[in-house]
């Protein structure tokens, strides 16, 4: 895997101007550097996490975290409660640290973009829905398959069947899979068709550099125009501590993702009052019930199942997960030996999850302490919504043949033990503090519109009144969307780069 | 960040209470758990240590502000240790719980988070026999 990439802190890189420079290697990027490499462009991918080694990744949560997560997997929203970010920070961003799950954009999602934000022009249905149909067969997208399925997949599928709500085996992308549960710490058998494994080297087979290290502190900016970048080489090696410049011929395209995105634009000399506003995500978090017999979840695909008919209804999509061991270890109550007695039934634990179309809007801003600076307050609304969701998770756990659930809602029992006590549901607190979630699908900070003074980028992503500097992330996205984002940021991407490249 | 000698001692003692020594087949004793909480708070952002450093002092301390005696943690028998810890992970004061939590994390990344606990709740490839054999009965 490493011998398409380079690593800059080891060997430095010194490259000629390219056609197009790619701030980040993740969903967005990959996908954009795919479309321009293999259009005959010349491309260089800047990713300022390391090269993930397939053959050293670690089962260790702790350990696999620091190298391939973004602060080490402790990057935090900042807000009435404290709620942890998970992102990739390597070679292929969170594309290589996630379970691959692909939705297209729901077409109401879509049709209200159109409506409110007006960017038919840039992201219309025909461009995206052909842009998926390649993703999809490229990303060799496909159902999970009943090999890699575990027992929490087979629960769900009991549990959602009798509650009559829209269930099915996820998509995702990735091929022969081996069922090794190690999807969210990097997939050590490349089954997982990350934008590491395929459209990074997709495009590094056409001719496009990939640059591990190289973390860009600012695009430069001449005469309204983005003329280059300039950074500085980040990690372990002789090269590193190096400041770089790289020329552009053509344009800049910066896909560093919801959070580091607006605050790259702000070093750069962007001002815009829309830039760093209107944050969103998907806060979500499992619920875990106990069963009589083994669930095994880290066995199979780290997620293999979902509940999705009441997306358009409460706002929350269900998932099976399986949570880490260690991660699962601390959600497990007590302490002492009434926690000891419950990591002896670990294996017999299954964690499904939730996560939310939240109404909240957070903010990004530059720190000097915390580097970029979160701040994101669930609404009362959006935690009365997440008491329906574990709510129904935990009723989902029951019908499945649970004997015991941990709902994690302060202020209600830690253990529920039978269906009957649902109703205590009805008297969890709205507060966020109630409630422990983790955002892991983010959007927003610069925004798409087509009114310069409420958006960052026009409808074709480009920076406003600037020419030559596009965004090609989740960062564009106006709202969020409901469903796993990655299919619909590589979409994007591939859209407005396929522009570019003709252009 | 590192962490004095005495925050590692604290944290040995809060960690044996909250994990005893014959959790998961005693293989929690395989690592001391004060080196485990240091090693984390080496390792993660500075904040994240400084929060798991904050912890170990709170914990320490609660008894003073906490309950009926004039002492520290370390003063406690190992029965009413164990339940301040249970008082602090159920107290309403969302700062103080969460520190709580944030303590019970650093203990389960650094002393469950080893291969022999991994292996012996047969996660990832340690399960692949059984769940072969379950999906074939299936």
């Amino acid at each position: 895997m490493t011998q398409p990439f380079l690593d800059a802190a080891q060997v430095g890189f010194d490259l000629d101007a390219p056609d197009f420079v790619i701030v980040g290697s993740g969903a967005g990027g990959s996908a954009a550097a795919r479309t321009l490499a293999g259009a005959g462009r010349s491309v260089v991918v800047l990713e300022e996490g390391p090269i993930p080694d397939r053959d050293n990744l670690s089962r260790i949560a702790s350990t696999a975290m620091v190298s391939l997560f973004r602060n080490g997997g402790q990057m935090t929203a900042w807000g009435a409660s404290n709620i942890p970010i998970l992102q990739g920070c390597c070679v292929g961003g969170t594309t290589f640290v996630n379970s691959a799950i692909i939705w297209r954009l729901p077409e109401s999602v879509l049709a209200d973009w159109h409506a409110r934000f007006g960017l038919a022009s840039g992201l219309n249905a025909d461009e995206l829905d052909a842009a998926y149909t390649r993703i999809e067969t490229e990303m060799r997208v496909k159902p999970v398959s009943p090999d890699a399925a575990n027992h929490n997949d087979h629960l769900m599928a009991i549990a959602a069947a009798q509650t009559g709500i829209t269930h099915r085996t996820l998509h995702r992308s990735e091929t022969a899979c081996e069922g090794s549960g190690r999807c969210l710490f990097g997939c050590p058998y490349d089954a997982k068709q990350s934008g590491t494994v395929n459209y990074l080297k997709r495009a590094t087979d056409r001719g496009a550099f990939v640059v591990a290290h190289a973390k860009v502190d600012r695009v430069v900016l001449s005469g309204g125009r983005a003329t280059g970048v300039e950074g500085r080489i980040v990690g372990k090696g002789p090269r590193a501590g190096e400041r770089f410049r790289l020329d552009v011929k053509r344009a800049v395209l910066v896909a560093a993702s919801a959070v580091q995105s607006p605050n790259l634009l702000r070093r750069s000399g962007l001002r815009s009052a829309a830039l760093g506003e209107r944050f969103m995500s998907h806060p979500g978090g499992a619920v875990t019930g106990l069963y009589k017999d083994p669930v095994r979840m880290w066995s199979g695909a780290a997620q293999g199942y979902e509940t999705y008919g009441l997306r358009d209804t409460l706002g929350v999509k269900l998932e099976t997960i399986n949570v880490p061991p260690e991660i699962a270890s601390a959600r497990l109550p007590g302490a002492g030996h009434r926690w000891a007695r419950w990591l002896d039934k670990l294996p017999f634990t299954g964690a499904w999850s939730f996560a939310l179309r939240a109404e909240a809007q957070g903010r990004i801003r530059p720190s000097m302490l915390l580097g970029d600076y979160v701040t994101y307050t669930l609404t009362e609304r959006d935690c009365a919504r997440n008491a329906l969701a574990i709510r129904k998770l935990t009723e989902m756990h029951f019908l499945a043949g649970a004997q015991a659930v941990i709902p994690l809602i302060h202020g209600l029992p830690e253990v529920i033990t039978s269906p009957d006590q649902l109703p205590l549901f009805d008297q969890a607190p709205h507060h966020p503090s109630a409630y422990g979630v983790l955002a892991s699908h983010l959007f927003g900070g610069c925004c798409a519109g087509s009114d310069p003074r409420t958006s960052v980028v026009d409808p074709h992503l480009r920076v406003h009144g600037t020419e030559g500097l596009y965004v090609v992330d989740a960062s564009v996205f106006p709202s969020n969307t409901g469903v796993n984002p990655q299919h619909a940021i590589m979409a994007i991407a591939s859209v407005a780069s396929e522009r570019l490249a003709a252009g | 960040m590192t962490l004095m000698g005495f925050e590692k001692r604290w944290a040995r003692s809060i960690g044996a209470a909250l994990l005893p020594s014959d959790a998961l087949g005693s293989l929690v004793t395989e690592v001391d758990p004060g080196d485990a909480v240091a090693e984390q708070v080496r390792i993660l952002p500075w904040y994240s240590g400084f929060g798991i450093r904050a912890s170990i002092w709170l914990i320490w301390f609660a008894p003073l502000w906490i309950g009926d005696d004039p002492t520290t943690f370390g003063g406690l028998d190992a029965v009413d240790q164990v339940a301040m810890l249970e008082t602090l992970l159920h107290l309403d004061a969302y700062p103080i719980r969460s520190l709580t939590l944030l303590f019970k994390l650093a203990i389960c990344l650094g002393v469950l988070g080893r291969e022999s606990v991994i292996a012996r709740v047969e996660a990832y490839e340690y399960g692949r026999e059984a769940f072969a054999r379950e999906a074939r009965a299936a």
